[in-house]
């Protein structure tokens, strides 16, 4: 079985209902394990008399008789023999035992369900010695929690039992010097001997088993061992956390993700994420992202990202399939890579419930310091004075700021403090139920979550602008077997996010937090009036927030997949086929209601001390109202032929499928964007396999994309992959019992990527769409423009890619697992904008296709993996790590000038700018370097390097810098202990290799304000020198001339003068590694209280990002080169998890 | 979903707007052409205006005007590339014409097709003439390129080409083009007079210094050695440019906009000299843009002192005693009657404005005396100390420029080291001691942000007029229509003839020069046009233009205000930089990289 993961009180689950397993045979394959029950206190009385029949007839009399059902498969009825019964009123385990006399069968009950099973090896030869020692005890688990369903057998013997509902069993043994076998599915099965003992309490490590665990990959499932292709599966485990998106939870669980999350603002917080790196240079980078079988994610859609939204708690499983072995049956989308999310199933039984709540608070990881309002006047004086200005701030203004004594026409304002709290709350909870009959099953589920905003408002005015977080998810996914053969599933997902969110844009608010000068004017008067500066001087941030009305968003979305599921063995045993139909429906709404109030700003005192005002803003009495929604629906229908079967050595698997997908947008805004996104595609899949020693694997994907021309629309994708498992060898037997799996794959393939960047749909055509207007007539009326917006050119297709893997996966003492691949990848036709056609043809600004970039990708991804019990003490160690280098090959550029100035030769985004080196010292040292054209510069001003060797430092001296703002390796650890009832994990999780361009370049004003505030000193236009970075105090001065000091000579700065161009200076490591996850748990698990009727009972408290590592300290490093927008949250929470 | 089947993908946006469908509906192909005319672009605040000549200074350093003028240039700066927007016009009017002929005239009848293929020519005209403006030399395109051209097979072609097919394509727009137009609908649109305007402007080009047998050009030459500039000065060039321009002044239907064509009865020089940029359509108009809500608001704010504007767009103090004084004399002439010290005592006699707006725009008492008894289009385009804001309409608006002393009701802008635009309390100040002024409404209100309507006129007939007396003046000194237009652009803006005040310039070739090229910076200052003339005559190199000078903004009044009397003392603002490469733009890096057989033009 795959590691099923599930909802057990933070225990992973292995209360797997055996008898279910054996029924699902198309996703769980089990091991025959032994098992004769000796079933006592059967009540039914049978009445039999037959001769020479079937066994199959006799079992059908007997379920009558008892209503016990009998589950076997009719192969294994083949070489049953006819038998003779006569019995009158006799238990139900006599009949049994009488029918089952010589043949080569066995049998466990369960639950009012005979199993029938090959009869095991371990015939009853010699005559059975007296079993006189009474053996008892308990079997548990790492946590100490009794395991259910553990086989117990004496070595060397025949029969045995197995434990009950707490893990108790009784047997009795022929030897003081008996050995006791303890086995059970995903448990390491232990030998134990008596040793005289009566009692024996066992405990039963987590089996990594490598040869029963299922994958799920493309289209289907694989038995682990078998698989061929790059996949990694996420251990659920680590997904707990109190996270609310999906992908934030995801970074460093899992070899082969690169992410980064660049803001932490709930409802827009997902990350950016891939899967092995940048594989190309334009249009989408991401994965395709396929949950419960259906593609869920768009590029260039607002619902890209609403599979963030499913609970953690809700999902079985994620899968990521990495390379073009895994991946070639997407075809046409996926060449970034697939993630594949499966959600939780029903297991038959009674109802079981799990119930998880947790609550916290949740903070900034880091809070960007400024200058107060004294650094920030005496600063200001400065830079002025350096630049040949007088003074602004007068030492009287000074001195009265500082003594504090006038806050309100001397204000000293930390507006950062002002405007956000230390920690606001977040609150979420899930309850699922799962359970049902071998007919029906269901599994349940509803989750809230909620987190509240970090502004420091209030109620005023009728409403509370602060952002608040909701999410509501309800999960139904019910399976019902029509037939024995006919199985159909229902997926239906619904949720909702409804999130309030203040009147000012998080990342404006940010932006002017950092922006308004400390001493501008206070946040408000005693009388209540707002403060606020006047027309085009900026904001009051917090004014913003408080009195800028709200917006309510609420995004509703119903992903839901039928599947129906029919076996097909009749027509040739293996052979199974699925049609899936799935339609989804996504919703953006928001009201917005805005407001604008009076603003004030002192401007003295009159003769009584009284503040005199002007009114730099008159408020309206009422907030506005406008509103928007957009929306999309997706449907999708898949057929699928499936065929797998073992011939005594040889395993041989097929595959086939068709499908198609159509997507329509509600409020394209345009034509193009308003024709429904269409795709079809024929994949196949042919497996082979030896002893599964020898392994085979044969994906091909033939898919067609709206997007092109006829004749240009499909395209096949195929790949090859082979595996050799070294451990199944006959010569490796010897080194088995340290090796428990050494295994050797490769795969090569063609994947592709029908994106075309911008979002630019049907590149064939030349489109005509609005372009610049001009104005004719006596009142200049507007006559619009029409133009060329895409100049179509033929025979466009998809982007390939080409990629090899080779993989090594090593288990040894089936303790510790190990997993490298090693990746190389070439995309090649990349559908980019031509940058070589001359100005001269007229195109300049209208984009023209061409499959012609070309971008290499390689790298590595390793997983490892620990597991031991070493006495109480269970541990488990883990990371992984992901490394990609991305290089531009051809881009289609101009031939320039200066190799050094292309995107050829270099990383995607790779920082280009100028090399600094220190700063001058003196004017004589100005005067003996090159002139640096970028203004007058003075001592204390940043240095460049001459790279032309033309002596003069222009625009022809930037060149790239060797970093991106892409990490290039991003890496996972973290370990769980459990030590009685005890339990504690730590996860970290970090990149390397990326660089952070620290200039304020990433900081933009979006026309509210100038780029680059709060890092470049001063800057901003008219009334409005914004406030600094509290770091600019570790500067270049006159009587300090430090080389080493953080910031150059002080002057009022702005993006574009000498010392704040994009430069090594700069350039910093945006390197960190951080404490991901903290938790700590304890188990409250009284058998006691569970047989009282209580639940299992486990809680826990954790922590997120709670301690950040990095050579960067002025803002969250994961924040890249922007550091003026929402940080990423810490958090702290308390939970519990219930189990009935 | 429906379908199945290999059908399923042929979504062929049948609905889509395709390149051939535009040929379908006159509105589309209309649309296409006004697509256009868009390209023309309103040069509000590119180098021409925002600092790149002696007129004006940005108050933002950092921004590419400064950057330029400071030397930080070269060919990968691109500054204000228009090479690429040009040629994007250039094909579009190309489509245009190859399309247009296609369509029924049951779509589009032959009247209306003949005049949107000559607005097409025109179009294409004007984009050639701004490269060789800017540029120099360009290589001609005359039909669409493909987009697997072996591009290095086109290289720029000489100069005196170049002029001679822009007055070609010229020349048949202007056949099928009438003189004015009938229809006000059409304003906005090239007529005869815009075909003839932009021949008068290039054939000036062509005669001026900078491109007649300039040396600085000797070496500028294709690969294959072809000379790209003319070696030899050629005086018939200036022939050519006197009859282009009095090609124009020919043209019935235009004169120069006096405030009588509004109704008045009473002739007001800065009335006249102001409105004629506002008002909605006017007889003086060769070619504007005519587009509402487009550049009126960035222009005022651009110019408008603090708190309300941005202050940007700073008149230099080099522009400012081009002015004449109101007796028609320069200020450095001793019989001028400036005074440079001291305050007015009175508010102007004149009353200018006051019959349209109820307020004298004239100086007011308190001014300096370096602003009293200008001439009118002084106040027309100088925002100075002291003197009101124009788009303020009312007290209440006024006040909001004023720090609490001086709330009046006037709203006068405080350009002084303490004041509401002065740089002692402002990050970027008013560097210069001024605003530009000309082409801002009093309709506007920039304090609401509200701006009025009116065109952009890219071209006017007093600049013919003054085009033709200085070309005239270069063969024919003594030829009377020289003194004529001169004194005929005088007169509108309320100065005596030139003769009366000057009368040694009638007939002195080098003199008429200088007073002709000083009327021109008057008459045409912040239009856009002084950076091309300082280039075009070979002057940009000249100390005087590139030595700036502004009024003593930076020195602390003390509270002083108005009253501070150093205020009004001339300090050195900018020493620019100046290499004669400058005289055209670099061509960017980037596009001689795609097209190997472009030369760099010299010097870069």
């Amino acid at each position: 079985m795959y590691k099923n993961y599930t909802n057990e009180l933070g225990v992973p689950k292995r209360h797997v209902n055996k008898l279910l397993l054996i029924m699902r045979l198309t996703t769980v394959i089990l091991i025959a394990t032994i098992m004769q029950v000796s079933a006592a206190g059967f009540a039914q009385r049978i009445t039999l008399s037959k001769k020479k029949v079937s066994l199959k007839s006799v079992f059908k009399e007997i379920r009558k008789q008892s209503n016990y059902d009998f589950i076997y498969t009719d192969e294994l009825l083949q070489n049953a023999k006819p038998v003779d019964i006569n019995v009158k009123e006799a238990l139900l385990d006599d009949v049994l035992d009488k029918l089952f006399q010589g043949q080569p069968l066995s049998y466990t009950i369960e639950d009012r369900t005979v199993v029938l099973k090959e009869k095991t090896e371990i015939s009853l030869k010699g005559k059975l010695a007296l079993r006189t020692i009474d053996i008892r005890g308990r079997v548990v688990d790492s946590k100490g929690l009794g395991i259910p369903g553990v086989t117990v057998r004496i070595k060397g013997e025949p029969g045995g039992g197995t434990t009950n509902n707490n893990g108790d069993f009784s047997i009795a043994v022929t030897s003081a010097n008996s050995i006791l076998i303890f086995s059970s599915t995903g448990f390491t099965t232990k030998e134990v001997s008596v040793n005289g003992q009566t009692v024996l309490n066992v405990t039963l490590t987590e089996a990594v088993d490598e040869l029963s665990e299922v994958l799920v990959v493309g289209y289907g499932t694989q038995k682990k061992i078998t698989v061929t292709g790059a996949i990694s599966s996420v251990n659920m485990a680590d997904m707990r956390t109190p996270v609310a998106s999906l992908s934030n939870a995801l970074a460093g669980k899992v070899a082969g993700i690169i992410s980064m999350q660049s803001s932490g603002e709930p409802g827009y917080d997902n990350s950016q994420f891939t899967i092995r790196g940048l594989g190309t240079f334009t249009g989408s980078t991401s994965p395709l992202i396929i949950i419960d079988g259906v593609q869920r994610d768009d590029v260039n859609s607002a619902f890209g990202g609403s599979f963030n939204n499913i609970d953690p708690e809700d999902v079985a499983s994620i899968s990521l399939l990495k390379d073009a072995s895994s991946t070639a049956m997407y075809g046409a989308k996926g060449a970034n890579g697939v993630l594949i999310i499966t959600t939780k199933r029903g297991v038959a039984g009674k109802p079981k419930i799990s119930l998880k709540a947790e609550t916290g608070i949740a903070g900034f990881t880091e809070r960007p310091e400024m200058l107060d309002g004294i650094q920030y006047m005496q600063l200001f004086n400065e830079a002025r004075t350096n630049m040949g200005l007088l003074p602004n701030f007068s030492n009287e203004q000074i001195q009265k700021t500082a003594s504090g004594l006038d806050p309100y026409l001397y204000p000293n304002v930390n507006w950062i403090d002002e405007v956000y709290k230390d920690h606001s709350t977040l609150t979420n909870a899930n309850l699922n139920i799962n359970g049902g009959t071998e007919t029906v099953r269901y599994y349940i589920s509803s989750s809230f979550y909620n987190q509240t905003g970090p502004y420091k408002v209030e109620k005023l005015n009728g409403y509370n602008p602060n952002l608040n977080f909701k999410r509501y998810d309800f999960r139904s996914n019910i399976d019902v077997n029509v037939t024995g053969s006919t199985l159909l599933q229902l997926n239906i997902g619904a949720m909702l996010v409804n999130a309030r969110y203040p009147g000012i844009s998080a990342g404006s608010l940010w932006y002017q937090s950092y922006a308004t000068t400390p001493v501008a004017f206070p946040t408000k008067y005693p009388d209540g009036k707002w403060a606020g500066p006047t027309p085009n001087g900026g904001i009051n941030p917090l004014n913003a927030v408080q009195n800028n009305g709200y917006s309510d968003e609420f995004r509703p979305a119903v992903q839901s997949v039928f599947t129906v599921t029919q076996k097909l063995d009749v027509l040739t045993p293996g052979l199974s086929s699925y049609a899936r139909f799935s339609f989804d429906s996504y919703g953006d709404f928001n009201n917005r209601r805005s407001g604008v109030n009076d603003n004030w700003l002192a401007i003295g005192r009159d003769g009584n001390g009284e503040l005199m005002f002007v009114q730099n803003r008159i408020g309206q009495q009422f907030l506005g109202y406008s509103q928007g929604s957009d929306g999309e629906r997706i449907m999708y229908l898949e057929g699928n032929l499936n065929y797998d079967r073992t011939f005594s050595n040889h395993r041989i698997g097929a595959m086939f499928l068709y499908n198609m997908r159509n997507r329509l947008k509600s409020t394209a805004g345009d034509v193009i964007n308003a024709i429904p996104f269409r795709n079809q595609s024929l994949a196949g899949r042919i497996t082979y396999g030896y002893m599964d020693k020898y392994l085979l694997e044969v994906n091909a994907g033939y898919t067609g994309s709206e997007n092109f021309q006829k004749g240009s629309k499909f395209g096949l994708f195929p790949s090859l992959s082979g595996g050799w498992v070294i451990s199944n060898e006959r010569f490796f037997k010897p080194l088995a019992s340290t090796f428990t799996l050494l295994k050797l794959r490769g795969s090569y393939g063609v994947v592709g990527n029908d994106n075309i960047g911008r979002g630019d749909r049907f590149p064939y055509l030349t489109q005509i769409g609005g372009g610049s207007s001009t104005g004719f007539g006596l009142n200049g009326m507007w006559s619009g423009g029409l133009t060329e917006n895409l100049i179509g050119v033929e025979n466009l297709t998809w982007e390939k890619s080409y990629k090899g893997d080779i993989g090594l996966e090593i288990g040894l003492f089936n303790k510790l697992n190990l997993i490298v691949d090693g990746f190389d990848e070439r995309r090649k036709n990349i559908l980019i904008m031509r940058e070589s056609i001359s100005s001269i043809v007229g195109l300049e600004g209208t984009p023209v296709y061409a499959n012609i970039g070309e971008m290499s990708n390689r790298g590595m991804d390793a997983s490892i993996e620990y597991n031991d019990q070493i006495g109480k003490v269970a541990l488990r160690v883990f990371g992984n790590v992901t490394y990609s280098k991305n290089k531009i090959i051809f881009a289609d550029e101009p031939a320039r000038k200066y190799a050094y100035q292309n995107k050829a030769g270099f990383a995607q985004n790779e920082f280009l700018g100028y090399v600094a080196d220190g700063y001058y010292t003196s004017q004589a040292d100005i005067d003996s370097r090159p002139v640096q054209k970028f203004g007058v510069v003075k001592p204390g001003d940043i240095r460049y390097l001459d790279q032309n060797g033309d002596n003069v430092i222009d625009a022809y001296d930037a060149r790239r810098l060797g970093k991106s703002p892409f990490p290039s390796w991003l890496f996972g650890a973290g370990f769980s202990v459990a030590y009685k009832k005890i339990d504690l994990s730590l996860f970290f999780q970090g990149v390397a290799d990326v660089g952070i361009m620290a200039n304020g370049s990433g900081i933009n004003g979006n026309g509210a304000g100038v780029n680059g505030v709060g890092v470049v000193p001063f800057s901003g236009l008219g009334q409005y020198p914004n406030n600094t970075m509290a770091k600019v105090l570790d500067r270049w001065t006159i009587d300090n001339p430090r080389q080493d000091a953080y910031y150059p000579r002080l002057s009022v700065g702005s993006l574009s003068d000498n010392n704040y161009l994009s430069s090594t200076h700069w350039l910093k490591d945006g390197s960190y590694v951080r404490l991901k996850q903290a938790s700590v748990g304890y188990t409250l698990s009284s058998e006691r209280l569970k047989k009282a009727g209580f639940p299992l009972l486990y809680c826990y408290a954790s922590g997120q990002n709670l301690l950040t590592f990095s050579k960067f300290k002025i803002w969250d490093p994961e924040l890249g080169s922007n550091g003026a927008k929402y940080p990423i949250t810490r958090m702290a929470t308390f939970g519990v998890r219930a189990q009935f | 979903m429906s379908g199945l089947g290999c059908k399923y993908l042929d979504v062929a946006p049948d609905n889509l707007l395709t390149s051939d469908m535009l040929w379908e509906t006159r509105a589309n192909a209309e649309g296409y052409l006004n697509q256009i005319y868009g390209r023309i672009g309103i040069p509000d605040d590119d180098y021409t205006m925002l600092g790149a000549s002696d007129e004006t200074s940005c108050s933002i350093a950092g921004v590419n005007v400064r950057q330029l003028t400071s030397g930080n240039w070269n060919a990968q700066s691109n500054y204000w590339y228009y090479w690429g927007q040009n040629y994007a016009g250039i094909r579009q009017s190309i489509v245009f014409e190859q399309n247009i002929d296609k369509m029924s005239e049951s779509i589009i009848g032959a009247d209306l097709k003949k005049q949107y293929k000559a607005e097409a020519l025109f179009l294409r005209a004007w984009f050639y003439w701004k490269l060789l403006r800017q540029y120099g030399p360009f290589v001609k395109i005359t039909e669409q390129l493909s987009l697997n051209e072996d591009y290095n097979k086109y290289p720029r072609a000489p100069f005196n080409d170049c002029v001679a097919y822009i007055n070609d394509l010229l020349d048949r727009a202007a056949t099928n083009l009438p003189a004015t137009w009938s229809s006000s609908s059409n304003y906005g649109r090239a007529n005869k007079a815009s075909c003839l305007a932009v021949k008068s402007q290039l054939t000036l080009l062509a005669a001026s210094p900078l491109w007649n047998g300039n040396p600085m050009f000797a070496g500028l030459k294709n690969h294959d050695g072809t000379a790209l500039a003319p070696s030899q000065y050629d005086v018939n060039k200036w022939w050519a440019a006197a009859n282009a321009a009095k090609a124009v002044i020919d043209l019935p239907g235009y004169r120069l906009f006096t405030n009588l064509d509004e109704g008045d009865s009473q002739f007001d020089p800065y009335l006249s000299f102001r409105n004629l940029f506002l008002t909605n359509w006017n007889a003086e108009i060769l070619f504007s843009t005519n587009m509402a809500n487009s550049w009126q608001w960035g222009h005022e704010i651009r110019c408008a002192p603090n708190p309300g504007g941005y202050n940007m767009q700073n008149a230099t103090q080099n522009i400012v005693d081009a002015f004449y004084m109101r007796n028609g004399r320069t200020i450095d002439d001793p019989l001028s009657q400036y005074v440079e010290t001291g305050f007015v005592q009175f508010d102007d006699p004149a009353n200018w404005g006051k019959s349209k707006d109820g307020l004298n725009r004239g100086y007011i008492k308190g001014n300096s005396n370096m602003y009293a008894n200008r001439e009118a289009r002084f106040y027309v385009s100088i925002q100075y100390n002291g003197k009101p804001v124009l788009p303020a309409p009312t007290q209440d608006d006024r006040n909001f420029f004023s720090s609490d002393a001086n709330k009046d009701g006037t709203g006068r802008a405080e350009f002084y080291y303490s004041g509401k635009s002065g740089v002692g309390v402002n990050n970027n100040g008013d560097i210069t001691g001024y605003d530009v002024l000309k082409n801002v409404s009093p309709a506007s209100n920039i304090r609401t942000n509200s701006a009025v309507y009116r065109p952009f006129i890219h071209l006017r007939l007093a600049e013919m007029y003054l085009n033709y007396a200085e070309a005239l003046n270069e063969v024919e000194p003594n030829n009377p229509d020289v003194l004529k237009y001169v004194n005929l652009v005088r007169q509108r803006g309320g100065l005596p003839d030139l003769q009366t005040v000057y009368p040694s310039s009638v007939g002195n070739q080098a003199e008429m020069r200088k007073r002709i090229l000083q009327e021109r910076q008057v008459e045409l200052a912040f239009e856009g046009d002084r950076y091309f003339t300082l280039i075009r005559r070979l002057m940009m190199g000249d100390t005087k233009v590139q030595t700036i000078y502004r009024m003593n903004t930076i020195t602390n009044d003390g509270n002083q205000g108005f009253a501070f009397a150093d205020f009004n003392k001339r300090t050195l603002l900018q020493t620019r930089v100046w290499n004669d490469k400058m005289y055209l733009f670099p061509i960017a890096q980037s596009d001689i990289d795609k097209n190997a057989s472009l030369v760099q033009n010299p010097g870069w």
